[in-house]
């Protein structure tokens, strides 16, 4: 804070996104959703803010593309990961917080300001009555959730999981970005936001783009970190240069690593994923998190679905 | 009518209510229910941008829900509260 009002800067809403200078700019895409009133009526849309829309539209092309007797509203469980939560909604509310005081400040963003808004609004929308669970560990989130799901399917808690992430950009953030982060100056990042769904199950043969093999959780500074043989490394970098340094020194006499350019949010994980399935391979995707923490998954895609037989 | 109008654009602004124009809205229709169709939600936040926008505030339900029934029933509290105050002001 001290840093931008050194600036000169009148109130947080003057902060440019991307200041004069040789800065790299930063290159956002913003999600168009008003593709979601083809999925749910308009009216009650209204009070729903950008991330949950971003959300909702996700989920509601996850259920549009799955097999529908995988799908039971009052079977399936909700799992939404979040790295910021709704972040625009959060600064908004606490604007109205700091300029109109606590009696004053507007309980329409503060409801909307909960990270798990977001599982809310999918669960009302779709009819969806399974549990309903938010999990937000910045770039462990996706694989938390993940995690989750997979206890709740092997419990048999329900019989399906619609997990998903959503990040949402905003200007504080790409301010932060601009000002306190390296990031930017790594080559193959690019900043954005987004949202991507799953509908997962265990049921055998029915998976439309692929399947998980395996998913774990561990720390590789404590206990090593086992590749499989016969797969194609994917890796989502942490957030901070000095994590990935440290894992590219452990990696440097194994395998060769497949970067692809991603979305930089804490949740790009859920994408990664579905670029996977388009590999035609097995893939063993990790993600590292601070401190050497890392999220693994084995990724099995779907051959057939995709136009090659399974031997091929 | 001025007092209406404004009070039909606060509340297409800050309920977010869209597809529809101040001239749209009834001054007896109802505002929750059938009529706009605004919800529990929407009455917290009107309450808090009744403070904002004319510095008149809700005390309690009793005096909350006959005021807002309608955008006419909604004028009048605004008016009669504007009108105290600037008496107790004045004495």
């Amino acid at each position: 804070m001290a840093s931008a009002y050194s600036d000169d800067f009148n109130s947080i809403k003057d902060l440019p996104v991307s200041p004069s200078g040789d800065h790299h700019q930063l290159s956002q895409s913003k999600v168009d959703t008003s593709p979601l009133c083809d999925y749910l009526p308009k009216p009650s849309l209204r009070r729903i803010d950008h991330f949950s829309r971003m959300a909702l539209l996700s989920a509601g092309k996850a259920i549009k593309d799955t097999d529908p007797s995988l799908f039971s509203k009052d079977n399936t469980g909700v799992i939404i990961a979040t790295g910021f939560g709704a972040l625009q909604t959060t600064f908004s509310f606490l604007d109205s917080y700091i300029e109109k005081g606590d009696k004053l400040a507007s309980p329409t963003h503060f409801s909307n300001s909960v990270h798990n808004a977001a599982a809310a609004h999918v669960s009302i929308g779709y009819g969806i009555t399974g549990p309903n669970l938010t999990i937000s560990q910045f770039d462990m989130s996706f694989i938390s959730a993940l995690v989750t799901a997979g206890v709740w399917l092997d419990t048999e808690k329900v019989k399906t999981v619609l997990l998903g992430t959503s990040d949402a950009f905003c200007d504080v953030l790409g301010y932060c970005i601009d000002k306190f982060s390296n990031i930017k100056k790594t080559v193959g990042y690019s900043f954005g936001e987004g949202a991507a769904f799953f509908l997962l199950t265990k049921k055998e043969g029915q998976s439309k783009y692929g399947s998980f093999e395996d998913i774990s959780v561990g720390n590789y500074k404590k206990t090593g970190l086992d590749i499989p043989q016969n797969t194609l490394l994917v890796l989502s970098q942490s957030a901070i240069n000095t994590c990935n340094d440290e894992f590219m020194t452990y990696l440097k006499n194994n395998k060769k690593a497949h970067y692809r350019n991603h979305l930089f949010s804490p949740t790009d994980s859920s994408m990664d994923v579905l670029f996977s399935t388009t590999l035609l391979k097995k893939v063993c995707y990790i993600k590292i998190g601070t401190g050497g923490e890392y999220g693994k998954m084995i990724i099995t895609p779907n051959l057939k679905n995709q136009g090659f037989n399974s031997s091929g | 009518m001025e007092l209406n109008r404004k009070l039909k654009e606060m509340i297409i602004e800050e309920l977010q209510i869209e597809d529809i124009t101040p001239d749209e809205i009834d001054d007896d229709m109802p505002l929750f229910g059938d009529g706009l169709g605004l919800d529990s939600l929407d009455a917290v936040e009107l309450v808090v941008q009744l403070q904002v926008y004319f510095n008149v505030e809700i005390k309690n339900i009793e005096e909350g829900r006959p005021a807002l029934q309608s955008i006419n029933t909604l004028a009048q509290f605004v008016k009669a509260k504007q009108t105290q105050a600037l008496n107790e002001a004045a004495s």
